[in-house]
């Protein structure tokens, strides 16, 4: 974004370039009216409410609830969002290489559950995991458990039930990425005789990276604010701090003590993404450029 | 939109208020402010929605729209959207229904208009339901429940200490609220001498059943993982699991020991049509149209002469009536709201340890 507003590289002529910028105007009007300010009237009742000071803060950080949420959320967003990058690779690689109607198929089955909301995907979970439900059945008819297992609530459930929402935010940045690969570039290494697992490993992977860069934040991130999954599924344990800041918005209706409980998570979600960013572009130059 | 909206209202207004003085001035009549206040054509309610909301349209609204030609349009009531409205001053509810707690700490934070006492009847109201700010409108239970596929009449766990000394899992609201009260009578409080909440001894009493509690946090979450067995017995609001119970389903619950939790009416700060709020609120605890509501959904009524109106068979079912109510006690709103925070930040570090 920044590289379009300045001017180009070879001294090409800079009106192009401003040109394009007029076209962010719109979403960046849109973005510091709806969101920017909202955002910063969080930060500042965090600060000035009810008197002008870190009070709320120390709320915050002298709860061990809230400390442990909080790790809790950092914790299950983490499991989700490997878990999400395991599946959905080959998936992707799969449809990525597809094409004509059976790329459309694919895709249909990729978006499909985007349809149904996450509560009724939770409760339909809820029915899979219950004692009385269709896994332990399973379990029981294939012998591979002789008694039923107590699943619900439980991180198991959490964590599937939390994966089956996020997989289609990590399938389609991944394919966007796959697809915008050149697989000449695998045929020459093919030609050059590279075989098959080193052709994957230092053409196809990294060249993927940035998809999965994008699936990543965009998993994580969503992840962080999960809310009604984890308490349809989760037990005492998984208590995330999206369910504190809303006990205190909407319940106890004291708004700077969300406020700063909804800063602090803003502040440590921005701090990880921007240690991962970096951590990305150290191992891999590709990105970032 | 919103702004269209109110802009046109107010030239409507205007326009009204010119035409009915020019009338007033024209007929030279004295009590012209009367007839200068120009009637709303619509109101704003919000509710919980789903089937509270229809019960409340059969029984108040559409009463209300006869009798007073004013339609209402109704919507979600989160509370946050209240404090948000009052705070901007534009505020689009004439009348909202609020768990009757939260009304207590929206109360306790100056968001509400002060009920008009002389509009409203409190004199028919049964006790510990009218305060200056919010009055209840229906009471439900939080009670004792259990699957009858799984636990046998001889098991039925008769109180909080007995469902506290049941083998087995157990269910139990992940909130504060009525959980710590319910723990308390089984540690053995009286249920009339529950205030003001000793919140140590009600977290050490869950303590003693901690590994065995399924905490569960949505009505239809506890009505399912009833339903299905996934616990034996746990703690429900009557509204969740006498359908499911009418219907059919393995499920059975009391009323002894019950916790009583209402929702009210209460008119935010700064509501456009405060005189037909109150006169709403008004119409909508009397006597007709609260039986008439308790006959939908098993909601107790507020007002004694309601009850009257009731036969046996439904005043079996709700909270509020006179045998129910004596084995059942009210959640204290009040000591909710001055000591709510502090309940609440004790529960999430003894639950999350």
């Amino acid at each position: 974004m920044a590289e379009a507003a300045t001017p180009g590289p070879g001294g090409r002529p800079w009106t192009l370039y401003r040109g394009y910028a007029v076209l962010l105007l719109p979403p960046g009007l849109f973005l510091a009216v709806f969101f920017l300010w909202p955002l910063i009237r969080v930060v500042l009742r965090s600060l000035l409410e009810p008197h002008p000071g870190l009070a709320n803060y120390g709320r915050v950080f002298g709860e061990a609830a809230f400390a442990r949420a909080l790790s809790n959320t950092i914790e299950t967003a983490g499991v989700v969002t490997v878990l999400c990058l395991v599946i959905a690779y080959p998936l992707a690689y799969a449809i990525a290489r597809a094409d004509g109607r059976r790329l459309k198929l694919f895709m249909i089955f990729v978006l499909v559950p985007l349809w149904t909301s996450a509560v009724i995907r939770s409760f339909g979970w809820m029915i899979v995991f219950q004692r009385q439900g269709v896994l332990n059945d399973l379990l029981l008819a294939l012998g591979i458990t002789h008694s039923r297992l107590t699943l619900l609530p439980g991180s198991l459930a959490v964590h599937v039930g939390m994966v089956h929402i996020m997989l289609p935010f990590m399938i389609l940045p991944l394919i966007a990425g796959m697809r915008g690969i050149d697989l000449n570039l695998m045929r020459a290494a093919d030609v050059l005789g590279a075989p098959p697992r080193r052709r994957f490993l230092e053409i196809f992977l990294p060249l993927s990276l940035p998809g999965v860069s994008a699936g990543v934040a965009l998993v994580f991130m969503t992840s962080l604010g999960f809310f009604i999954t984890p308490a349809l599924l989760g037990g005492a344990r998984h208590t995330m701090a999206a369910v504190l800041i809303e006990e205190e918005a909407n319940v106890q209706l004291d708004w700077p003590l969300a406020s700063a409980l909804a800063t602090t998570l803003l502040i440590v979600t921005t701090v990880l993404y921007l240690v991962y960013l970096r951590l990305m572009r150290r191992s891999l130059p590709l990105i970032g450029r | 939109m919103s702004r269209a909206a109110s802009n046109a209202g107010k030239r409507v207004t205007r326009r009204t208020v010119l035409k009915s003085a020019a009338i007033g001035a024209a007929l030279g009549v004295a009590g012209a402010p009367a007839i200068l206040r120009a009637k709303p054509a619509q109101m704003v309610i919000s509710t919980g929605g789903g089937q509270l909301e229809e019960a409340y349209r059969e029984a108040y609204f559409k009463p209300w729209t006869e009798k007073t030609g004013i339609t209402i349009t109704t919507g979600p009531n989160t509370g946050a959207k209240l404090k948000a409205m009052v705070e901007q001053k534009a505020v689009e509810w004439d009348v909202s229904q609020q768990p009757a707690e939260l009304a207590a700490t929206m109360a306790r934070q100056g968001l509400l208009e002060p009920l008009d006492w002389s509009i409203i009847d409190r004199s028919k109201l049964i006790k510990g339901v009218a305060f200056d700010d919010f009055v209840m409108c229906d009471v439900a239970a939080y009670h004792i429940a259990w699957n009858t596929k799984l636990v046998t009449p001889a098991e039925v766990p008769k109180d909080w200490t007995a469902f506290w000394a049941f083998h087995g899992r157990r269910g139990l609201w992940k909130r504060p609220y009525q959980t710590l009260e319910v723990a308390l009578m089984a540690d053995g409080v009286d249920k009339d001498k529950l205030y003001p909440l000793d919140i140590e001894r009600g977290l050490k009493s869950l303590g003693k059943i901690r590994d065995s509690i399924y905490w569960w946090e949505r009505g239809a979450q506890v009505a399912q993982i009833l339903i299905d067995g996934e616990v034996p017995v746990t703690a429900a609001w009557n509204g969740r699991v006498y359908g499911p119970k009418k219907s059919g389903a393995p499920v059975d619950y009391h009323l002894n020991e019950a916790l009583l939790v209402a929702d009210a009416w209460v008119v935010p700060k700064g509501a456009p049509n405060k005189r037909e709020s109150m006169e709403f609120i008004a119409l909508a605890l009397e006597a007709d149209h609260q039986a008439a509501f308790a006959r939908q959904i098993p909601y107790g009524p507020v007002n004694a002469e309601a009850l009257k109106l009731l036969p046996q068979d439904v005043l079996e079912i709700l909270p509020t009536s006179p045998d129910n109510f004596k084995h059942a006690t009210f959640l204290d709103v009040n000591w909710w709201a001055a000591n709510g925070e502090r309940a609440e930040a004790a529960f999430r570090n003894w639950i999350t340890a």
